[in-house]
């Protein structure tokens, strides 16, 4: 890859990773970082991919699969899982937000990138298929693993 | 893509920006903002960390960003803040491959082991076995006296690369250690499927092109000819070895 080359995919797709980390990270040095470590990880791809909506798929699978486990490594992951945003589909949403962060915290990776895409971000089963290069099914899959989860937790809670 | 007519999720409001979206997609989220305020403000909020972006950090950081993509030098761990090599997790798993069936020799083999990076430790990865895109890789070579090297790969996409030197248009030279670390790490990307990386040891630098041309049409033959294709008729090759990882995405 030139120079010139390189310097094109990092402005022309940096500022969208690095928005991307700053609103799960929450954090302008720690988003720089993630940032950085996102665009080294897709700056290959980026470079043989014309189709931007397939290379934002990819930003957004490696941001947000980097950015949960900086969430979680530093155990701030439950603070963050609060909603902004109502997006497509709300009524399927969890409405215990208490419950949903507590979960996030604890579902393996796959699941928790799937529920964050879905619950936090607000992205569509479809939207979150396409992110994660999966099919539906296996989102609805994830997510009804996830829902499950989110039911024994609560009975727990209810002890 | 899906546009909710009430909400555009992030997903769907970055792909407006980067002019990722359908005329008809893009349209729509176009009438909304225009009736949304709150989706104007998300959208605002956007563009000003964007801006930030290009203003602060992208100066800053695009010549660590180009370094880090080079070979020249390792790459210090402070901006690989989840990678971190564990010495007791270090093992040498050699793969031994006979010399290449092209230039035959008359010493021993050649070896090239394989360290994958994950977050939290480093394993040596074995033929075949399945990596993750976003693994870091390292090489360790055993050149036995061959004092050039190249080391390519063709993945599942068609797609070949330059490892060691990194783009480069040859073969490098090797230093005269009997057993060696490459400079600088590679990070598989996001193609899925097979990639087979070949370590090529010569008594003279190899065309880079060549070695392209001859991984290109390994990789038209598709996932199945990556998988069988175990070494390549390089002329000028006297040693070779070559590994496969089946990558999955994360």
């Amino acid at each position: 890859m030139t120079d010139d080359r390189l310097r094109h995919l990092y402005a022309t797709y940096g500022p969208t990773i690095y928005e991307r980390c700053r609103r799960l990270l929450r954090d302008d040095s720690l988003a720089e970082d993630a940032a950085q470590e996102t665009f080294v990880r897709v700056a290959r791809h980026l470079d043989r991919v014309p189709d931007a909506q397939r290379a934002l798929a990819w930003i957004f699978r490696i941001a947000t699969n980097h950015c949960l486990n900086v969430l979680r490594d530093r155990q701030r992951l439950e603070l963050h899982a609060t909603p902004e945003r109502p997006g497509p589909e709300p009524e399927a949403r969890l409405e215990d937000r208490d419950l949903l962060a507590r979960l996030i915290a604890r579902v393996p990776p796959k699941i928790r990138t799937t529920a964050w895409l879905y619950h936090v971000d607000g992205l569509d089963q479809e939207e979150v298929a396409k992110v994660l290069g999966v099919t539906r099914r296996t989102v609805i899959n994830h997510l009804a693993r996830f829902e499950r989860s989110a039911r024994k937790l609560a009975e727990m809670g209810r002890k | 893509m899906s546009i909710d007519p009430a909400h555009p999720s992030p997903f769907a409001l970055s792909a407006w920006v980067l002019e990722a979206l359908s005329a008809e997609e893009a349209a729509r989220v176009r009438g909304h903002l225009a009736q949304c305020e709150r989706c104007r403000g998300e959208l605002e909020a956007m563009q000003a960390a964007h801006a930030r972006f290009r203003r602060d950090v992208l100066p800053r950081t695009l010549p660590g960003i180009r370094e880090h993509l080079s070979w020249r030098r390792f790459w210090p761990g402070a901006l690989l803040p989840t990678l971190a090599l564990t010495a007791a997790a270090l093992m040498m798993i050699t793969v031994h491959h006979s010399p290449s069936p092209h230039e035959p020799r008359a010493k021993g083999g050649v070896a090239m082991q394989v360290f994958l990076h994950e977050p939290g430790g480093a394993r040596p990865a074995r033929d075949a076995e399945r990596a993750t895109a976003g693994d870091e890789l390292r090489f360790v070579v055993e050149p036995d006296g061959l004092p050039y090297l190249l080391v390519a790969s063709v993945d599942g996409t068609g797609a070949a690369s330059v490892y060691f030197p990194f783009d480069g248009a040859q073969s490098a030279p090797l230093a005269s250690a009997p057993r060696q670390e490459l400079p600088g790490s590679v990070v598989l990307d996001e193609a899925p499927g097979p990639e087979r990386i070949f370590a090529l040891f010569s008594r003279h630098p190899l065309d880079g092109a060549a070695v392209r041309r001859l991984l290109l049409a390994v990789g038209a033959g598709g996932a199945e000819a990556i998988r069988a294709t175990r070494s390549l008729p390089v002329a000028g090759a006297d040693a070779q070895v070559s590994l496969l990882l089946e990558k999955v995405l994360p």
